[in-house]
């Protein structure tokens, strides 16, 4: 019942439209003043939640990414993809999905994939006649790859969280991330086919890839190195993220890209403005953590779904179900904080790989990001084009169950996730 | 009846957090339900680093903090980080009704917490490194090892390693890869984070010493019942001895653990340690501050037990 | 995304409170961005000296924290200036023109709120801390306090910044 009422009232206070992490903050206020009476503690709970070194990896890989996309290695990264493939029926979802399968790798966040392949790819696709629907839902979808193929800021968050290697999930979320983006590449040929008025561009022949690939070899070398780096153990994960920008920095300034003082600001700037608005939502659901913590309703929470008495099997459905319910309203890392410390007890208990259990909450939250009525990726998407909201949830309706679908298989083989740490001597 | 939240920092399946919880069920009985006493580990509630301040100020009532966190706070609770000091489990069996412990306890309480239990932790730490296990002097020369304080830092700096920093989360993947060379740790928490993945060879020595302490608000304290605060000092006793039980069996039972999955163990013999010591141990105390009058009582009683 | 939205703080506005308010809150993003330049080069410094020097620095992680924190609440007014914050417009873009000021009201309200909860608790926090004497455990051994007061700043810059956009909307 308590449940009820205070997701109730959440959810009520996120739809009156005043921002996420006011409405997080204020619910915790008013649990906190009928539980205790007072406010106490709350303050706190926002300062320990942001004092945390590993953090500096959010502000860092959008600071790079904005390098990127200002230096137009980005830009040139789209070209390749569109060269090598996009003369193929479907050619150009496709790029798509490939492009953003290899931002993924770049970029720790799935907002800033999204924004970055969406603003090149989406007038594309309209432009040789794909339905506007197609093109929002493959760059919504295809944008999610950012937190599932490493690196990836939420990874970074349940890491902390649940003290499981960061590197490790990075490794893991390798196979399911390509899985997915081959999922949704097949998804996207086909779709292409059943539509009319698709126009595929002429075959721009070998000599034409070769110059795109040579242009676009500085946005493809920067996955080898930051994963390389924290692969081979020459840097941690924040220090990769500090890596990584200071490669793109080279190449911006280094390549004669006309990326001077005023751009460095600029991306300054706008790494800033990303990760303020990712870390006031970090600060509310560290306050509504809090509160809801101190009154116990986790811990009821856990009791219920523990005395439920499942297995491993069925505690992984119910738990994937709940996140999927959650990640309808909530943003990722509040789910991520709200839940990992809930539910680790059990998973340890349930001897649940916290790694494979990490990747399948990847996928679920890539999920709660293009589904309605809270799903950030939904919202780039309409702040790039000024689509409808219908439009882009219809769009993104058949990533959902291909996702879901992706969840099946790595339950059905754990291994998918779990091999290529193991291989590299990641034990947990 | 009362509610007391206690927070503390240990994941649920250290053994000494099983210790807490059965701690609170004893209260609880032994109160015979006066007292509500609701558990919240893992840093749930409040993290470690605000425990201390959180209980004081009264946002929670009681928390658990090892003695380190007290760090420069209240400098005293730190003298069982100096190497190789106790060792002995005798001073710790001794240690809850002994006259040091009553001399904390009122340093706790001029500082704003009112102590309720002692809970020992460990004695038995690990040198971890790849290759050979790291038992002479000379071993640590120009390796990488993850510091813990800089107090200790500086010992290790002795034995010419070089210490260095880095969060709780990242270590084990700094040795899998080689960021550090090697690790100071607890034998249990050794087995338990899995180490024995990235390292090769560990050296048990009894070089560290760790206590995690229960404390309560004090006008909390003070408000209970005469029965509930007999239910806590009792409880507090028997806590303190389970703590012993389960620490002594973690820490018996983590070089068998190791060994069975194939990496060396070497357990560091008396002159091993001597000559750890000597090296280590002055640099330790004049990092740690010599000559403070406190520390120096405490010392003395503790030389009385 | 970024520089599309109409930000607060236009020529014709009132000096006082909204260019002033508008002024302070600019030059703390402008702080802010410059934090994350300073968090970026403090990271290559430490990786140098680990690696070239074999000297690690010892307070990286503790600083970037302390950083961080200090980058956050100074930089989150001005993302509330720029309207980066993000809020679910199912509502918003549902009701009519007469409605709209309303929802922009209680959307400026509830960061007041907001600030003013999370400010009153941290200076309680912090007055406390200071009686306390409670100090850092680790390579910077400094009264916890210290690194809380970017907090309390934060709050008031967002309360201040909102209470621009409550006027605004009250004048129409
Ligand atoms: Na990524
Ligand atoms: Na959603």
């Amino acid at each position: 019942m308590t449940l009820f009422l205070v997701f109730a009232g959440l959810i009520l206070l996120l739809l009156t439209g005043i921002p996420i992490f006011a409405a997080l903050g204020l619910a915790a206020a008013t649990i906190m003043m009928i539980a205790e009476g007072d406010i106490d503690g709350l303050g706190d709970a926002v300062y320990a939640h942001l004092d945390k070194p590993a953090l500096a990896t959010i502000p860092l890989f959008v600071f790079m990414a904005q390098v990127m996309i200002r230096a137009k290695v980005i830009d040139e990264l789209y070209d390749f993809a569109h060269a090598l493939i996009g003369h193929v029926k479907g050619g150009l979802g496709v790029a798509t999905v490939m492009a953003c399968t290899i931002f993924a790798a770049i970029s720790g966040s799935s907002v800033a994939t999204a924004l970055s392949i969406g603003s090149s790819a989406i007038p594309q696709m309209k432009r040789f006649g794909y339905p506007e629907r197609d093109a929002l839902g493959v760059v919504a979808a295809g944008g999610t790859l950012g937190i599932l193929i490493p690196p990836s800021g939420p990874m970074i968050l349940y890491a902390i969280v649940s003290e499981a290697s960061i590197g490790g999930l990075f490794l893991a979320g390798v196979v399911p991330g390509l899985m997915l983006a081959v999922i949704f590449a097949i998804f996207c040929m086909i779709q292409a086919r059943t539509r009319t008025g698709i126009a595929a561009p002429d075959w721009a022949g070998w000599a034409q890839v070769a110059r795109a690939f040579r242009r676009s070899i500085w946005a493809l070398l920067a996955p080898p190195l930051v994963m390389g780096g924290i692969y081979f153990g020459v840097f941690t994960a924040t220090e990769a993220a500090a890596a990584g920008s200071l490669y793109a920095l080279i190449v911006a300034f280094l390549a004669g890209r006309g990326f001077g003082l005023a751009d460095l600001w600029h991306c300054a700037v706008s790494a800033m403005r990303t990760s303020m608005m990712i870390f006031l939502i970090i600060a509310g659901a560290a306050m509504f953590g809090h509160a809801i913590t101190l009154i116990r309703l986790p811990v009821g929470v856990t009791e219920t779904v523990a005395g439920l008495g499942l297995g491993p099997l069925g505690f992984i459905l119910v738990v994937m179900a709940l996140i999927f319910v959650l990640g309808m309203f909530l943003e990722s890392i509040a789910i991520i904080l709200i839940t990992t410390p809930i539910l680790l007890p059990t998973l340890i208990g349930l001897q649940i790989d916290p790694i494979w259990y990490g990747i399948l909450l990847m996928i679920n939250l890539e999920l709660a990001m293009i589904t309605p009525p809270v799903g950030m990726n939904l919202f780039v998407i309409k702040g790039i084009t000024n689509a409808t909201l219908s439009t882009i949830v219809r769009g993104a309706s058949p990533f959902v169950l291909l996702m879901i679908a992706g969840m099946g298989l790595l339950i059905l083989f754990p291994d998918l996730a779990t091999w290529l740490p193991r291989a590299a001597g990641y034990g947990r | 009846q009362t509610v007391m939240r206690c927070s503390h920092q240990l994941p649920p399946a250290h053994h000494i957090a099983k210790v807490v919880d059965r701690w609170a069920a004893e209260v609880e009985k032994l109160s015979e339900g006066e007292l509500d006493v609701q558990v919240f580990g893992a840093d749930s509630l409040v993290g470690a680093r605000d425990n201390i301040v959180s209980t004081a100020k009264g946002d929670i009532e009681c928390a658990f903090s090892l003695n380190f966190q007290w760090g420069k706070t209240l400098p005293i609770m730190n003298v069982t980080v100096a190497p190789f000091a106790f060792g002995d489990i005798e001073i710790w069996k001794k240690w809850p009704t002994s006259e040091a412990a009553a001399f904390l306890e009122e340093k706790l309480l001029e500082k704003g917490v009112k102590n309720v239990v002692w809970m020992f932790q460990t004695n038995t730490s690990v040198f971890t490194t790849k290759g050979e296990p790291l038992v002479k002097p000379e071993d640590f020369k120009g390796l990488k090892i993850r510091g813990l304080t800089p107090p200790f830092d500086a010992a290790l700096a002795a034995l010419g390693a070089t210490p260095t920093a880095m969060p709780g989360s990242e270590v084990y993947q700094a040795l899998a890869t080689g960021v550090v060379d090697g690790a100071i740790t607890d034998v249990a928490a050794a087995v338990s984070r899995k180490y024995y993945e990235v390292q090769d060879a560990f050296t048990v020595v009894p070089v560290l010493s760790a206590y995690l302490h229960g404390y309560l608000n004090p006008a909390f304290y003070d408000g209970l019942s005469d029965k509930s605060k007999e239910a806590l000092k009792q409880a507090g006793l028997e806590a303190s001895e389970w703590a012993i039980e389960a620490s002594t069996e973690a820490g018996n039972a983590g070089p068998d653990q190791l060994r069975e999955k194939g990496v060396k163990v070497h357990i560091a013999t008396p002159e091993e340690n001597a000559a750890l010591e000597a090296v280590m141990r002055p640099a330790f105390d004049k990092a740690f501050g010599e000559g403070d009058a406190d520390s120096q009582k405490l010392l003395d009683l503790l030389g009385k037990m | 995304m970024h520089g599309q939205e109409p930000e607060s703080g236009a020529a014709d506005a009132p000096l006082f409170p909204d260019r002033i308010v508008t002024a302070l809150v600019r030059l703390c993003g402008a702080l802010s961005a410059l934090l994350i330049l300073v968090i970026l080069a403090q990271i290559t410094v430490a990786v140098v000296r680990r690696y070239l020097l074999d000297r690690p620095l010892q307070w990286n992680d503790e600083m970037i924290g302390y950083l961080l924190v200090a980058a956050v609440m100074l930089g989150a007014a001005e993302a509330l200036r720029r309207g980066d914050h993000i809020a679910i417009d199912l509502l918003p873009s549902r009701v009519g023109p007469r409605a709209k000021p309303g929802l922009q009201a209680l959307s400026a309200l509830s960061v007041i709120a907001f600030a003013a909860v999370v400010g009153v608790s941290i200076w309680d926090s912090i007055a406390f801390a200071i009686s306390f004497g409670s100090y850092s455990v680790g390579y910077i051994e400094i009264q916890t306090w210290i690194p809380q007061i970017p907090v309390l700043i934060g709050c008031v810059l967002l309360a201040l910044m909102a209470l621009v956009r409550l006027l605004q909307v009250i004048r129409g």
